[in-house]
């Protein structure tokens, strides 16, 4: 990554609403960085391999992190982690999941697919907003990314 | 059970045990008895014996004594001066004191000592005096013996002797007189004369016991013969008259004695009887003693005993053999009796099997191992299978064809013969009427009087097997019904929660806003938390919508493949319309059962789906029809749209999954589907080659049906 040039997260999130909130959190932040969303599992598929009109990375540039939800339309959370880290080219790419469910079930797939970090959407606008703060402050200001 | 199949051997082999035992015993007893009987007749000949020698002995020396006596007598009055001075006188006086006084003295002497008579002769042997006086002459032979007497001039003993040839049998001691004062030659002599008759005989003739042939014999030699001296107790007037020649191969006793035997002897008597004897000498004497008895006598008490000794052998025989008898027979009782018992035990035990045979709720097949020939059958096998018992019988189990899955033929009898324990937990049989049944089938090869024979059993399963198909299903469907359970949890959390925290987080978004009297973010605030509201209420009535599938139902009812499809074709008519799509439903005659309303449901959903997904097809359709597959039919929904991804295809029918976020509706529609579908028997699958391809839902329904009114 270009020094001093924004991160790049990839928020694959296939509720509007709850991308309008990260978005809202991340682009109050005050360390530089570029949302990308994605709608469903398969368009992330696509976007971190750059297919299907993704393939332009000037336009399209490869994330630093992704933001991932677990229940997605068309490809699932879970089915994206395991093709990105089964790749020898994006199996380095932190995977953040966030998410509503608390399922144990749903923690295990993750982290045994490769997931990076768990978190649940809290439902509670004040901790919700922490979480992202919090969220940003430590992957945006404090965590190095490799190049 | 076990089984005694020599049956007959024991009663066969006991006689000739018994047979050997008796005979061993018969000969034990009879030498018994022959040993005690012979040492019966020696120890009783031992006391006759001595019997006989005891009186031949007591007897020789009382004639002896006798004899010494007499002699002693004689030499009172030999060289007796008194005596002589008296026979003088009497010859040279005539004195008639003399004469008395000498007839008073031998008178006393006769009397006294029993002599038959004295005599008293002169030097010439004339008679001088006699006491008694009798008239009775003087026999011829006493004057020579008297001479012969008075030239020796010593005492001498004259034998037995007959003065004439049927006179009496006397004795004689001769005694010459001298006239002790000057040797002018002999006085005269004197004569005692016995007569045995009076003394002797009867002496010699006692017998100290009583006794009925015993008698003593008194005899001497007599040139070469053997003269009788006394007189016999079976012979009249034997004395001096009965002889035998001394000659050999002549072994009475008597001639024994006389040529100098002694001790005892055996022999015939003088009757030609057998006796047995004991012989003596007389000492100073030529006088033999013979104590004879008949052996008849003396054997007469070993006799009577050899004949008690016979009775008793014969006694201990006959009871001997009454025992054994006895024993054998109770040998032989006890063999019936325990032959009898095992057969009773046999027949109780052979009614218990027949009747565990007969009874059996599990079919029983006896065959012969060596010619797969069938035995027997008991009555539940020939029910279950609806053979005849006669169909069975004689018949080969491959020819019975029933078993031709275990059985086939002749070589797989042989591999169930030779295995001896065959079990096949589940194996298909075929009954008299064709019906296939599933039975549990054990065989076993075991023998039967040497006989080897296969017995199979065979249980039916069929009723089991279904329960436990039943079971299977059940369960399965519950895992299938628990899985959806969690599933429909964790979505109703998840799906519920989701717009929850939009709610929320928006509500202090909005707080922040409306400090800040920013209208716009306002506006979009309210946006969101009424677009996140709206879905979740939608969310809850189609979740409540989707547990009355199944749990509420209507009555369930036959309709038309058509009427449905048009029912649901009514509801959905606006889309239909405004994409201007073209349905087609097939003629066919096609009879649905159930739910009607939700029957309606599935194929208005179906239909929505396909009108939604046309995508950019100019000339949209949609077609319904079935089709036959694997004895099924098939319902389906086809259409020319944009089709599927085949990697997306499995997510399809989930709750509240949409393939394309943006679409409308919340994605319970197609899971709501495959529930009416599920809660029919039925099961319901997509199929589509892929984007652009068209989509085609197939489904079942149980009960449907492909007929003409």
């Amino acid at each position: 990554m270009v020094k001093g040039a924004p991160i790049v997260i990839l928020l694959v999130e296939d509720d509007p609403a709850h991308a309008e909130i990260v978005r809202r959190n991340l682009a109050a932040f005050r360390v530089a960085n570029r949302l990308i969303h994605v709608e469903d599992g398969q368009a992330a598929l696509d976007y971190l391999f750059g297919r299907s009109g993704y393939a332009d990375r000037q336009k399209h540039p490869r994330p630093d992190l992704v933001l991932l939800d677990l229940r997605l339309p068309k490809v699932d959370g879970v089915e994206v982690l395991r093709q990105v880290k089964n790749d020898e080219e994006l199996k380095r790419l932190p995977i953040v999941v966030l998410t509503t469910s608390s399922a144990e079930t749903d923690m295990v797939n993750a982290y045994t697919n490769g997931a990076g970090s768990y978190l649940v959407k809290p439902v509670d606008f004040e901790k919700f907003t922490e979480l992202l703060e919090t969220f940003g402050f430590y992957w945006l200001a404090w965590n190095r990314f490799p190049d | 059970m076990s089984r005694r199949t020599d049956g007959s051997r024991p009663s066969r082999s006991i006689p000739c045990v018994l047979g050997s035992a008796f005979m061993v015993l018969a000969a034990a007893i009879v030498a018994i008895g022959w040993l005690y009987n012979r040492n019966y007749q020696q120890h009783y000949r031992a006391a006759a014996e001595s019997q006989l020698s005891v009186i031949a002995d007591l007897k020789v020396a009382d004639l002896a004594n006798w004899r010494r006596e007499r002699m002693g007598d004689a030499s009172v009055l030999f060289n007796n001066d008194a005596f002589s001075t008296l026979v003088s006188h009497l010859d040279s006086t005539g004195d008639a004191g003399a004469r008395k006084q000498l007839r008073q003295w031998l008178g006393q002497i006769q009397t006294a000592h029993q002599y038959d008579r004295i005599l008293l002769l002169d030097a010439q042997g004339a008679p001088r005096m006699a006491v008694p006086d009798t008239p009775e002459p003087l026999p011829s032979t006493l004057a020579s013996d008297a001479c012969e007497s008075l030239r020796s001039g010593k005492v001498s003993f004259s034998d037995f002797h007959r003065d004439t040839p049927e006179g009496p049998v006397r004795l004689s001691i001769l005694v010459p007189i001298f006239d002790t004062h000057d040797a002018r030659g002999p006085l005269g002599e004197l004569v005692l004369q016995i007569d045995p008759g009076v003394y002797l005989y009867p002496f010699i003739q006692r017998w100290p016991t009583p006794s009925s042939s015993a008698e003593t014999l008194l005899v001497r030699r007599d040139k070469d013969d053997v003269l009788f001296l006394n007189e016999l107790r079976f012979k009249k007037d034997a004395a001096l008259k009965l002889r035998f020649a001394l000659k050999k191969g002549n072994d009475l006793p008597c001639v024994k004695a006389v040529s100098g035997q002694e001790g005892i002897v055996e022999g015939p008597d003088y009757r030609g009887i057998p006796v047995i004897a004991a012989v003596r000498a007389v000492p100073d004497s030529p006088w033999f003693l013979v104590a004879r008895m008949d052996q008849a006598e003396v054997y007469a008490p070993v006799r009577r005993h050899w004949w008690l000794t016979v009775a008793m052998v014969g006694v201990l025989l006959v009871s001997t053999s009454f025992g054994l008898a006895l024993f054998w027979r109770q040998k032989q009782a006890r063999f019936y009796r325990e032959k009898f018992q095992m057969a009773e035990a046999m027949r109780a035990s052979e009614a218990r099997y027949r009747r565990l045979f007969e009874t059996a709720q599990n079919g029983i097949l006896i065959l012969d191992a060596g010619t797969g020939m069938v035995v027997d059958v008991n009555p539940f096998l020939v029910k279950l299978l609806g053979f005849s018992r006669q169909q069975f019988l004689g018949k080969k189990i491959w020819e019975l064809g029933f078993a031709k899955d275990i059985i086939a033929n002749q070589a797989g009898f042989a591999e169930l013969q030779e295995k001896k324990y065959v079990r096949y937990e589940d194996m298909p049989l075929e009954t008299a009427d064709g019906r296939r049944i599933d039975v549990e089938f054990v065989s076993n090869v075991y023998e039967v009087n040497h006989h080897p024979v296969v017995q199979c059993n065979i249980c039916d399963i069929s009723e089991r097997k279904m329960a436990k198909d039943a079971l299977r299903r059940r369960s399965e469907e519950l895992a299938l019904a628990n899985g959806e359970l969690t599933r429909f949890a964790y979505t109703v959390s998840h799906d519920l929660k989701s717009p929850l925290v939009t709610i929320k987080t928006f509500l202090g978004y909005l707080e922040k806003d409306m400090a800040a009297l920013d209208a716009q973010r306002v506006g979009n605030d309210l946006g969101y938390i009424r677009t996140a509201a709206d879905r979740m209420s939608l969310l809850l009535g189609e979740l409540l919508e989707l547990s009355r599938v199944g749990r509420k139902m209507n009555v369930s009812s036959e309709a038309s493949l058509q009427n449905v499809v048009k029912e649901a074709l009514a509801m959905v008519a606006g889309h239909m319309a405004a994409r201007g799509v073209k349905v087609e439903i097939t003629a066919e005659p096609i009879w649905l059962y159930g739910d009607r309303p939700r029957l309606v449901e599935v194929f208005q959903n179906l239909l929505d789906n396909a009108a939604k997904f046309m995508g950019d097809q100019p000339s949209p359709r949609i077609e319904v029809g079935a089709r036959t597959a694997d004895g099924l039919t098939v319902l389906f929904v086809s259409d020319n749209g944009m089709g599927i991804d085949p990697r997306h295809q499995s997510k399809l029918f989930g709750l509240f999954e949409k393939l394309d976020p943006r679409s409308e509706g919340t994605g319970l529609g197609l899971a709501l589907v495959r529930r009416v579908v599920e809660v029919h028997g039925g099961r319901i699958w997509v199929e589509s080659e892929g984007p652009g391809k068209g989509t085609t839902f197939r489904f079942t329904l149980a009960r449907t049906q492909r007929k003409s009114t």
